[in-house]
C-alpha cells in the first residue's frame, strides 16, 4: 500500500479505466481470471483494502482522506475480478483506475470520460499488446500520460549510475556533478529546478539556462530533482570524481492551471530573502480582469507590494517608487511594462515562462534600481514539435507559434492584439464615441544550440500603443528590445554567460485642435546594455559568481516642433543626454556548514553624464530658481559633466534551526542612476525618464530584512514571515505645479527627498494537491520628507509625510481549487488601506466661484478597499483526434460589486465645493476567454 | 496638454466597467478655516477699486464670513496711499476721485486687520493688456456629460505688438435676449360672462446678464510669437435660451505677470480634478499676499494690476445652421399647460378657480367674438421669471449695423 500522494505528484502513470454499470465487464492487464470472495458487512473501506491486499495479490493506492469516511456491505461468491470491481464500485462510490504497474487505484467523485474502442473488450490480443490497446482506447492524449516513459523513467530512477572516472574514486572525498535539467517534451531549460540530496541535506539551483552543479561526497548517493510544476526525478549514484548528470523532468500529469509558486521548500534552503518565483501557470490560473492574464498584476497579491489602484500602471516594492524596479526581459531593460495606461501588462503571458520578483536579498549580478527586480524569462519554442496556440477573449486576440527549425533550432514567436476599438463604437457617451485604444505586442525567441555546452538565444520585442480619447490629440507609445545571449559552459567548474542588448522607449503626441496650435511632442530613451556574467564553483564550500555590466543610455528627453506651417507653435528641444552606467561585481555563496550558508556580494557601480551638454549654475545651489540662474557651463561632445560612483554591498546569511525551518538576514545597497519623473499619482505613459546629473543625484537605497521560512513538509505548506527597513536618499519629490514635460532647468522643480519604509510580511502557501493558493498579510509603511530646510515652498515643513503607495494593511488570499482534471476553480480576495491622498483643509470665495484650499500633502485617506474576483476554467475534451485543444477561461471580477473608492476628490459644481467619490468597477464584471492550441 | 487628454482615461475605465459612478462622499476632515481671504485688482480706469476681504470655511458650512472693520489700503509706489471705506461688510471701496492706476507703476494693498493683524501683497506692476485682436465663434459639437452638446464656441486672439505681456486672464460677461412663450397682455379683474381686463404690460422680451466665474487663462510662452490664437472662451449651447433670439458676449482681457498666471492656473488645475490618478496631485496655490508678522500664515488670493481690454461680440439666432434646433422643452410644457375656458354660466367661477391655483391669464380665443379665455402659467407669460430684466441694456444693439 502507498500513500495516494505520489499520485498526485505525478510519479504514478496511471491509465484510467472507470468501472460503472456501462461496463459490467473489463479486463485487468495482469490478472485473466481471478476470482474473488468475499463477505464484508459495514466495515471500514481501509479495512476492506487490507483484506482484499492480503487475501489476494492485489495492491491498492488511494489517498486517505478519500476513503477513510467509508463503509461496506457487499458480500461476493467466486466472483470473476472485473465483475467484482464493477459490483464493489457500484456500492462504495468508488472508482478504480488500473496502474500500469498493476496496482489498483481508488479515487472518489472522479468522472472521466470513458469512450473506448469497440473491440476492447473484446480480449483478442495478449497482455503485452494491452498497453498499445489502452493507449488507443483511452481518449486521453497520451503525452499526456507518458505511460511508456514513465515506465522508463522508473526503470531509470532505479538503476544505480556511475558517475565519474572510477580511478579517481579515492582522490578527494568529494566531486563536482553538474549537467543540464531540461523539459522532457519542450526541451526547454527547466530555470531554478532544485537538486537535492536529503542526507546530508544539501541542495543548488538551476541557473538560467537550466544548468547546475554541485558538490557532492563520492559516495553512493540519491539525488533528488524537482521543480514548479513538474514531476519530481531522481538518480541513484555511484560517484567517483567530477560528472555530468543532464536530466529530463516531465511537466505533472494532471497537466491544469494549477497554482504554483516556487518550489516547494526552495525558501527555506535558499539564500534569499524577499524572492517568489511566478511560473505562468500561476499567472494564469488566477482570475483575470477582462480574460487577460497579466504578470504584473499578479505580483500585487505578494506581500510586499503594492499599487495607487485598481487598473493603475506601475507597482510598489515595500515602499519604492515605481521607477525603483528593475523589469527586465530576457537580461534587457523594459522601461514602460504596461499597455493602456496600466490596465495590462506589457508581456503576452503566452510567451512568457515565468517571473521572478526580488524584493531584498538581491544578489550583486542585479543593479541600477533601487527597490525591487522582476525578472521576466520568455518561453523558449518548443524542440520537438510545431505548436500553435492562441486565445481570443473580448478585448484582445492572441497568437503563439513555436517549433523546431532542426535540431538545434527552436523558435517561438507571440503576437498579440486589441480590437477593442468596436467597444467604443457601441458607447452612451457621446465624448468616446469618435475616441479609440489599441495595443500590440510582438514576442520572438531563437535558440541556437550546436552543442550542450552553447547555447545562443535571440529575442526581440515590440510594442505599441495608440490612444485618441479626446479627439484632438494622438497618443503613441512603443516599446523595443533585442537581445542576443550566449551561455557557455567553460567546464564543470564555470559557466558564463554573455549577452548584448538594446532596449527603448518612446512616445510621441500629435495635437491637432487648430492647424495654428497643431503640434508634434516627442521623447525616447534608449540604452545598449553589455553584460559578462559568471560562475565558478570553488571548491565544496564557495559558488563565486562575478561579472561586468555596461550600459550606453541615450536620450532625447523632450521635442516639441510645429506640425504645419500655419502653426504657431513655437519649436523646441531639450538637448540630447547621454550616459554611461558601468559596474563590476563579485559575490561569493559560501556553505559554512549544513546549516550555515553565507553571501556576500560587492558591486562597485559607476555613473558618468556625458556631454554634449549644458548646466545652469544658480546663485544658491541649495535653493534653485528661474529666477536665480547666474550662468551657464558648456560641455563638448564626450566630456564627463558629472560622475557618480559607489559600492553596493550586498549580503545574506540562512541558519537552517532545522530541515524545515531556516532563519535569514540580509543587507542591501543599491544604486540607481535614472529616475522617472511624473508628479502625477499613477504613472502616465508620458512620464520621462531622466539621468542623473550635476543636481540630480543618484538614488541610494539600504534595505535590512530578515526572516523565518518555515516548511510543513506533511501538508506541503510552506510560511514564512519577513520583516524589512528601507532607507532611499535622493528620490525626486516635484515642487506644487512642477511641469516635467519639456523642462529645461528641471532642477528648479524637483526636490531631493529621503524616503524610508519598514513593514512586515507573512505568506501562508500551499503548492501541492487539489486545493493550493496562498495568503498574504502586509503591514507596511511608507514616508518620505523634502529634505530642505528653508524655503517658501518646503513640503509638509520637512517632517515625514505618507507615500502615495502608503497602503498599512493589506491582505490577499488566493485560492485554487481543482474539481477535476478538466474543471479548475480559482479565486482571489483582496483587503486594503485606502491610500493617502491630499485633500482639502478649507475652502474659500474668489472671482465669484468657491475654490478648495490644499495644504500638507497626503494627510487623508479614501476608504479600504475589498475584492473578490472568480474564475472556472474548463478545459476542453482530450480527444486525440480533434483540430484543436481548446478550454474556456470564466472569470467574474468584483464578485461583490462593492463600489471600491479609486479615489475621493473635491470639485467646485455651481459655486459649491462638492466631495465626491470615484469607483471605477463598481459591478462585478464578467469575462469569458476561449484559449485553443493545435 | 497631456493632462487634457488624460482625463478621458478616466471615462476609458467607466466605459469599460459598466459599473463605474460617481458619487457623493461624506468626509470628516479636520481642517484649517478662517483663513485671510482677499480679491481685487487695481486698474487704469478711474475708481473706485474694490477690494473683498473674507475668510474660508470649513467644508460643510454653506457661509463664508466677511472681515469687517479692518483698514484697507491701496498704496501707489513713491506716490499715494489710499485708505478704502467699507462699504458693505467686507466689501471696501476707494473713491472715485482717489487713487488711479497708471500702467508702468508699481501698487501695493496692505490691509490691517481689527485683531491687529498686518497683510500686504507685493508690490505689483501694472500691465497694459493689449488690444483683443478678435473675438469669434465657430459652431461646434462638444461633449457635455454624457452627450454631445451643439452651440458656438467662442474663442479669442490676441497678441501684444509690444512683447511685453506673454499671460492673460479672460473674463466675460454674456447677456442675451429672450421671450416669454405666451406673455400675458391682460390681467383679469372681473367679470361674469362678460370679461373685464386690463392691460397688463405684459413682459413678452427679456434680457439676461452674466458673469463668468470660471478661471481662464492663457499664455502664448510656447508660441512663435505673443500671438495667441483661437483660445477658447467659453461655450454657448444650444440646450440654453441664450440662443433663442440674439446673444452678446463681452470678453475681458487682463495682462498678467507669471506669478499671478502661475496662481491662477494652479487653482485651476487643483480644482478640476475629476477623480482621475492621472490628475497632476493637488498643491498648496499661494498669492502674493502675506502677514508681515507670520510670513507662514497662508493668505488666499491674489492682488493684481493691469489695465482691461475689452470686445464684444453679438450672435443672432440666424447664424444657427438651418438644421438645428433650439432647446424646445420649454415651449412643449407651456403648450400642454394650456388651459381654456369657454365662456359660460360658470364662467368666472373658473377663471377664479385657475387664478387660485397659480395660472395666469394669456389671451382670448374665439373667431368671432371671445368664445373663452385662455390661462397659462407664470413662467410661461413672464420672461422676468426665468432671471431677465425687461430693460434692455445700455450697450445693446438690436441690429448688427
Amino acid at each position: 500500500m502507498r500513500d495516494f500522494e505520489l499520485f498526485d505528484r505525478g510519479i504514478l502513470q496511471v491509465i484510467m479505466i472507470t468501472l460503472t454499470g456501462l461496463f459490467p465487464s473489463f479486463t485487468m492487464a495482469q490478472s485473466d481470471q481471478s476470482f474473488i470472495s468475499c463477505d464484508y458487512k459495514n466495515l471500514a473501506l481501509t479495512e476492506v483494502i487490507k483484506d482484499l491486499e492480503n487475501t489476494y495479490p492485489l495492491k491498492f493506492m488511494y489517498r486517505a482522506g478519500d476513503i477513510d469516511s467509508i463503509f461496506v456491505t457487499y458480500q461476493s461468491q467466486k466472483v470473476p475480478e472485473k465483475q467484482f470491481f464493477a459490483e464493489f464500485s457500484k456500492a462504495t462510490g468508488i472508482t478504480f483506475f488500473v496502474h500500469h504497474s498493476g496496482n489498483i487505484v481508488l479515487l472518489r467523485n472522479f468522472n472521466i470520460s470513458n469512450r473506448f474502442p469497440d473491440n476492447f473488450f473484446e480480449g483478442g490480443g495478449s497482455s503485452d499488446s494491452l498497453t498499445t490497446q489502452i493507449q488507443n482506447a483511452i481518449p486521453f492524449k497520451m503525452e499526456e500520460f507518458q505511460y511508456l516513459e514513465g515506465q522508463e523513467q522508473e526503470d531509470i530512477e532505479q538503476q544505480l549510475i556511475e558517475v565519474g572516472d572510477i580511478t579517481q574514486r579515492f582522490q578527494g572525498e568529494n566531486a563536482i556533478v553538474s549537467g543540464y535539467v531540461t523539459d522532457a517534451v519542450t526541451g526547454a531549460p527547466v530555470v531554478g529546478a532544485s537538486i537535492f540530496i536529503k542526507n546530508p541535506v544539501k541542495g543548488v539551483f538551476t541557473n538560467q539556462f537550466g544548468y547546475y552543479s554541485i558538490e557532492l561526497p563520492k559516495t553512493e548517493l540519491e539525488i533528488f530533482f524537482s521543480s514548479v510544476g513538474m514531476m519530481e526525478s531522481k538518480r541513484r549514484m555511484l560517484l567517483y570524481s567530477d560528472g555530468k548528470v543532464d536530466i529530463e523532468l516531465r511537466a505533472e500529469v494532471v497537466r491544469m492551471k494549477e497554482v504554483v509558486v516556487f518550489g516547494e521548500r526552495s525558501n527555506v534552503d535558499n539564500l534569499k530573502t524577499g524572492n517568489v518565483k511566478l511560473d505562468i501557470s500561476t499567472i494564469k490560473a488566477i482570475p483575470a480582469i477582462l480574460g487577460e492574464p497579466d504578470v504584473l498584476k499578479i505580483t500585487l497579491s505578494l506581500p510586499g507590494v503594492q499599487s495607487v489602484g485598481e487598473g493603475a500602471s506601475g507597482f510598489n516594492v515595500r515602499g519604492g517608487a515605481t521607477d525603483q524596479n528593475l523589469i527586465l526581459l530576457n537580461d534587457a531593460i523594459i522601461y514602460n511594462p504596461n499597455h493602456l495606461f496600466g490596465f495590462f501588462s506589457a508581456f503576452n503571458p503566452d510567451a512568457v515562462s515565468s517571473a521572478e520578483l526580488y524584493k531584498s536579498g538581491i544578489q550583486a549580478n542585479y543593479g541600477g534600481r533601487i527597490s525591487s527586480v522582476l525578472d521576466v524569462s520568455l518561453r523558449d519554442g518548443n524542440r520537438k514539435k510545431f505548436v500553435a496556440s492562441g486565445g481570443i477573449s473580448p478585448v484582445t486576440g492572441k497568437l503563439t507559434l513555436e517549433g523546431p527549425l532542426n535540431e538545434k533550432i527552436s523558435y517561438l514567436v507571440g503576437l498579440r492584439s486589441t480590437y477593442s476599438d468596436w467597444l467604443f463604437s457601441l458607447l452612451q457617451d457621446a465624448s468616446l464615441r469618435n475616441s479609440s485604444a489599441s495595443f500590440g505586442d510582438a514576442v520572438m525567441k531563437v535558440n541556437f544550440e550546436p552543442n550542450p555546452e552553447n547555447k545562443l538565444t535571440f529575442s526581440a520585442y515590440h510594442s505599441r500603443d495608440k490612444s485618441r480619447l479626446n479627439s484632438d490629440s494622438t497618443n503613441r507609445y512603443f516599446n523595443n528590445m533585442v537581445s542576443l545571449q550566449w551561455r557557455h559552459q567553460y567546464n564543470s567548474r564555470l559557466y558564463g554567460l554573455v549577452s548584448a542588448s538594446y532596449s527603448g522607449y518612446n512616445y510621441e503626441i500629435d495635437f491637432d485642435q487648430s492647424p495654428e496650435n497643431a503640434f508634434d511632442l516627442k521623447y525616447r530613451i534608449g540604452n545598449s546594455n553589455f553584460k559578462g556574467d559568471f560562475g565558478y564553483t570553488l571548491g565544496a564550500k564557495h559558488n563565486l559568481h562575478f561579472g561586468i555590466n555596461a550600459l550606453h543610455y541615450q536620450l532625447d528627453p523632450g521635442e516639441i516642433a510645429p506640425k504645419s506651417a500655419s502653426s504657431i507653435v513655437n519649436a523646441d528641444r531639450l538637448d540630447s543626454e547621454q550616459g554611461i552606467e558601468s559596474a563590476i561585481y563579485i559575490g561569493d555563496e559560501f556553505e559554512y556548514s549544513p546549516r550555515l550558508s553565507l553571501y556576500g556580494g560587492l558591486r562597485l557601480s559607476a555613473f558618468t553624464l556625458l556631454g554634449p551638454g549644458n548646466v545652469l549654475n544658480y546663485q544658491d545651489e541649495l535653493s534653485r530658481e528661474i529666477t536665480s540662474i547666474r550662468d551657464t557651463t558648456m560641455f563638448s561632445g564626450g566630456e564627463a559633466i558629472k560622475s557618480y560612483w559607489g559600492p553596493e554591498y550586498r549580503f545574506s546569511m540562512r541558519y537552517k534551526i532545522n530541515n524545515n525551518l531556516s532563519f535569514k538576514l540580509s543587507v542591501d545597497r543599491t544604486r540607481q542612476y535614472v529616475h522617472q519623473l511624473t508628479n502625477t499619482t499613477a504613472i502616465l505613459p508620458t512620464d520621462t525618464w531622466r539621468l542623473s546629473n550635476t543636481y540630480i543625484k543618484p538614488q541610494v537605497g539600504t534595505q535590512y530584512s530578515g526572516g523565518l521560512y518555515q516548511f510543513f513538509e506533511k501538508r506541503g505548506i510552506e510560511v514564512s514571515v519577513e520583516g524589512y527597513y528601507k532607507e532611499i536618499d535622493n528620490i525626486l519629490e516635484y515642487k506644487d505645479g512642477a511641469d516635467l514635460i519639456l523642462n529645461g532647468a528641471l532642477e528648479t522643480d524637483v526636490i531631493s527627498a529621503k524616503g524610508q519604509s519598514y513593514g512586515a510580511e507573512l505568506l501562508v502557501r500551499k503548492n501541492k494537491g487539489i486545493f493550493t493558493g496562498w495568503l498574504s498579510y502586509t503591514y507596511s509603511r511608507s514616508f518620505v520628507k523634502d529634505t530642505r530646510k528653508t524655503g517658501r515652498d518646503i513640503i509638509n515643513n520637512s517632517e515625514f509625510f505618507p507615500a502615495n503607495f502608503d497602503k498599512p494593511h493589506n491582505l490577499s488570499v488566493v485560492a485554487n481549487y481543482k474539481i477535476n482534471r478538466r474543471v479548475n476553480l480559482s479565486s482571489n480576495f483582496t483587503y486594503s488601506t485606502g491610500r493617502p491622498i491630499t485633500f482639502p483643509v478649507t475652502k474659500y470665495q474668489l472671482d465669484r466661484n468657491v475654490y478648495a484650499y490644499f495644504s500638507e500633502r497626503n494627510q487623508f485617506r479614501i476608504p479600504d478597499n475589498i475584492r473578490l474576483d472568480i474564475g472556472i476554467n474548463l478545459e476542453g475534451n482530450h480527444k486525440v483526434k480533434k483540430l484543436a485543444h481548446g478550454s474556456w477561461t470564466l472569470s467574474v471580477y468584483n464578485v461583490f460589486g462593492r463600489k471600491n473608492a479609486f479615489s475621493v476628490f473635491s470639485s467646485s459644481v455651481d459655486g459649491e465645493l462638492k466631495v465626491f467619490k470615484l469607483s471605477i468597477f463598481g459591478n462585478p464584471i464578467p469575462t469569458i476567454t476561449y484559449n485553443f492550441q493545435f | 496638454m497631456t493632462n487634457k487628454s488624460i482625463k478621458w482615461v478616466v471615462i476609458i475605465f467607466l466605459v469599460i466597467a459598466p459599473g463605474s459612478c460617481i458619487e457623493p462622499f461624506d468626509t470628516e476632515v479636520a481642517g484649517i478655516e478662517n483663513l485671510v481671504v482677499v480679491e481685487g485688482r487695481i486698474t487704469d480706469q478711474p475708481g473706485p477699486y474694490r477690494i473683498d476681504l473674507s475668510r474660508s470655511a470649513s467644508l460643510d458650512d454653506s457661509t463664508f464670513k466677511n472681515i469687517r472693520n479692518a483698514l484697507v489700503y491701496i498704496e501707489e509706489e513713491n506716490g499715494v496711499k489710499e485708505l478704502l471705506t467699507e462699504i458693505s461688510p467686507g466689501a471696501y471701496f476707494s473713491s472715485e476721485s482717489g487713487i488711479r492706476g497708471q500702467v508702468g507703476k508699481n501698487y501695493q494693498l496692505t490691509i490691517q486687520l481689527d485683531g491687529g493683524n498686518q497683510y500686504e501683497s507685493e508690490w505689483v506692476q501694472l500691465k497694459r493688456s493689449p488690444e483683443i485682436d478678435s473675438v469669434y465663434s465657430s459652431f461646434e459639437e462638444k461633449p457635455v456629460d454624457n452627450d454631445f452638446e451643439s452651440g458656438f464656441q467662442i474663442y479669442v486672439d490676441s497678441e501684444d505688438p509690444t512683447e511685453n505681456v506673454r499671460f492673460y486672464k479672460y473674463e466675460w460677461i454674456e447677456t442675451w435676449k429672450y421671450f416669454a412663450v405666451f406673455p400675458a397682455f391682460f390681467n383679469y379683474i372681473g367679470g361674469d360672462t362678460g370679461i373685464e381686463t386690463e392691460p397688463s404690460g405684459g413682459s413678452r422680451f427679456c434680457w439676461q446678464t452674466d458673469t463668468s466665474n470660471v478661471i481662464n487663462v492663457g499664455s502664448s510662452l510656447n508660441n512663435t510669437t505673443t500671438r495667441i490664437s483661437q483660445h477658447p472662451v467659453t461655450f454657448v449651447s444650444t440646450e440654453s435660451n441664450m440662443l433663442v433670439l440674439r446673444y452678446s458676449i463681452l470678453v475681458r482681457q487682463l495682462a498678467l505677470d507669471e506669478a499671478e498666471f502661475e496662481f491662477w492656473e494652479g487653482l485651476a488645475e487643483t480644482n478640476s480634478d475629476n477623480g482621475s490618478i492621472f490628475d497632476k496631485q493637488p498643491q498648496v496655490v499661494n498669492g502674493n499676499i502675506k502677514n508681515v508678522g507670520n510670513p507662514n500664515e497662508p493668505v488666499l488670493g491674489f492682488f493684481g494690476a493691469s489695465t482691461v481690454s475689452e470686445k464684444r461680440i453679438y450672435i443672432n439666432r440666424s447664424a444657427l445652421p438651418d438644421e438645428v434646433f433650439l432647446d424646445r422643452s420649454l415651449l412643449v410644457k407651456c403648450l400642454n399647460e394650456l388651459d381654456s375656458i369657454p365662456r359660460d354660466e360658470n364662467f368666472k367661477a373658473n377663471v377664479l378657480q385657475q387664478i387660485s391655483v397659480g395660472k395666469v391669464f394669456f389671451d382670448f380665443y374665439g373667431i368671432i367674438g371671445i368664445a373663452g379665455a385662455v390661462l397659462t402659467t407664470p413662467d410661461c407669460s413672464d420672461c422676468t421669471l426665468q432671471g431677465g430684466v425687461i430693460t434692455p441694456p445700455d450697450f445693446w444693439l438690436e441690429t448688427d449695423d
